[in-house]
């Protein structure tokens, strides 16, 4: 090893940080180079200073003050953390604001539900051309198809429709046609309730008048005339609903003839 | 009884006291402040001694060694058991010494340059002029060796007082600071050359006028 490789190895092999090998050989070095050696004694100089770089004696106050400022410090930290959830708290309760939001979601969820449920029924009602069950007065017919029928709804018993007064007068008998339509609420008793008759006029061509309703309970006096009307244009129907309160004295009495 | 008689004891004598010292982390660590405080004693001349030889003066010391105590007492849960607890803790203090000599040094406050001149240097009496005072003799050593070591860049300063004046191995160096024994070694030859380079400057520059007589 040339004296040039010793020097960059001697910091280490001062402090015994060399692995044995390369020791002995830097020591049989240093033993015929005085440079090197002379390098050697500095280093071993600077590690005695080192070795014996001891701090001043602290006084036992300086401790007690460290000690004691660690522990203000801890009990700060600790009120932070303590006042801090609370501040928070005040502002923003966690626990609530889910309750609340859960609350709302729930609502706005049951809302929604009944509002696309119910517009379900609508349609539905809107497709039942047909009543399901009704006695019909001799000399009606039924009619099944979608003809151009005014058809009528209204709220008889189970067993007939309750008929339409006037035949003629297709409005009559479905209450105030100039009400606005449609009634969603009553809509939906009305969609519970059973069809009962679809009266036609068995002239044929013209509109006819169609009730369809049932009351749900026998003696219920609320019946609800659902009109619907059918143009000679298949693809235009016009349909409206009125409240009919009516006092039927037996189910299924017709209180119209066509 | 028992931990007032610890108290009075030296401090490498903790090592051997190791049984206890696990039982006052496990209290510590359950929130038992009294067993905290206990710790604080058994470790302050250490890590203040620490503080002291890296940052080089008495109230960067202090404040270290406060900030120190802080994260042991903020992460003793994380502490293993199986760890061994100085070394854990000169991590720390190695750790809160660079971000403290960092502020300091964003500050523009104590960097020291091999060039620079230094008040302590004219007062430094060379080794071959007279006898001075042992403790005299002392504190110019001490002086300079601390004015070498800030010069050195954080990592190196950390190696070098681990190994030389910690004693401990460049193993355990290298654990304390999350490093390899190629690097602290490294590391440490880099320090050792700088500090050599150091000395000799100023004490040849001290001895010139002697020699001149």
């Amino acid at each position: 090893m040339n004296c040039k490789q010793i020097q960059e190895l001697l910091p280490l092999y001062v402090g015994r940080d060399l692995e044995d090998k390369r020791a002995r050989l830097i020591a049989t070095h240093l033993q015929s180079c005085t440079g090197c050696a002379g390098s050697a004694a500095e280093y071993e100089e600077t590690r005695r200073l080192l070795q014996g770089f001891a701090p001043p004696t602290f006084a036992e106050a300086t401790y007690d003050g460290i000690r004691q400022q660690v522990w203000r410090e801890i009990e700060r930290e600790e009120a932070r953390a303590r006042s801090l959830p609370e501040l928070i708290a005040g502002l923003f309760r966690p626990r609530l604001s889910w309750a609340v939001a859960t609350a709302v979601l729930v609502a706005v969820s049951l809302f929604a539900f009944y509002f696309i449920a119910n517009r379900g029924n609508e349609r539905r009602e809107v497709a039942e051309v047909q009543p399901k069950a009704s006695p019909q007065r001799p000399g009606a017919t039924a009619s099944t198809s979608p003809s151009p029928a005014l058809r009528e709804n209204s709220a008889p018993s189970n067993q007939g429709a309750d008929r339409n007064k006037g035949s003629d007068n297709v409005l009559a008998g479905s209450g105030d046609p100039t009400r606005p339509t449609p009634r969603r609420k009553r809509l939906e008793k009305t969609v519970e309730r059973q069809a009962v008759a679809v009266v036609t006029p068995s002239r044929g061509v013209g509109p006819s008048l169609q009730t369809n309703a049932s009351p749900q309970n026998p003696g219920d006096s609320e019946k609800m005339l659902r009109v619907e009307m059918q143009t000679k244009d298949p693809n235009i129907r016009i349909i409206w609903f009125s409240p009919q309160r009516n006092k039927q004295d037996s189910p299924g009495k017709f209180s119209k003839g066509v | 009884m028992a931990l007032a008689i610890e108290i009075q004891m030296p401090v490498n004598a903790l090592t051997q006291s190791q049984p206890s010292l696990t039982l006052l982390i496990e209290r510590a660590a359950a929130g038992e402040a009294a067993a905290f405080e206990q710790i604080m004693i058994h470790s302050q001349q250490r890590v203040m001694a620490m503080t002291w030889r890296i940052l080089g003066n008495e109230a960067d010391a202090r404040d270290a060694s406060q900030e120190v105590f802080l994260r042991v007492y903020k992460y003793l849960g994380r502490f293993k058991q199986d760890q061994d607890f100085f070394a854990w803790l000169y991590q720390i203090t190695v750790n809160v010494c660079r971000d403290i000599g960092k502020k300091r040094q964003n500050e523009g406050g104590r960097f020291m340059s091999l060039d620079a001149d230094d008040e302590g240097g004219a007062g430094i009496v060379p080794a071959n002029q007279r006898d001075a005072e042992e403790e005299y003799l002392r504190t110019q050593e001490r002086d300079l060796i601390a004015k070498a070591i800030a010069t050195l860049p954080h990592k190196e300063r950390a190696s070098i007082v681990l190994r030389d004046i910690e004693g401990l191995s460049t193993e355990e160096v290298a654990r304390i600071l999350k490093s390899t024994s190629t690097t602290v070694r490294s590391q440490i030859s880099s320090a050792r050359k700088k500090i050599k380079i150091y000395c000799g400057q100023y004490l040849r520059r001290t001895e010139q006028p002697s020699n001149e007589l």
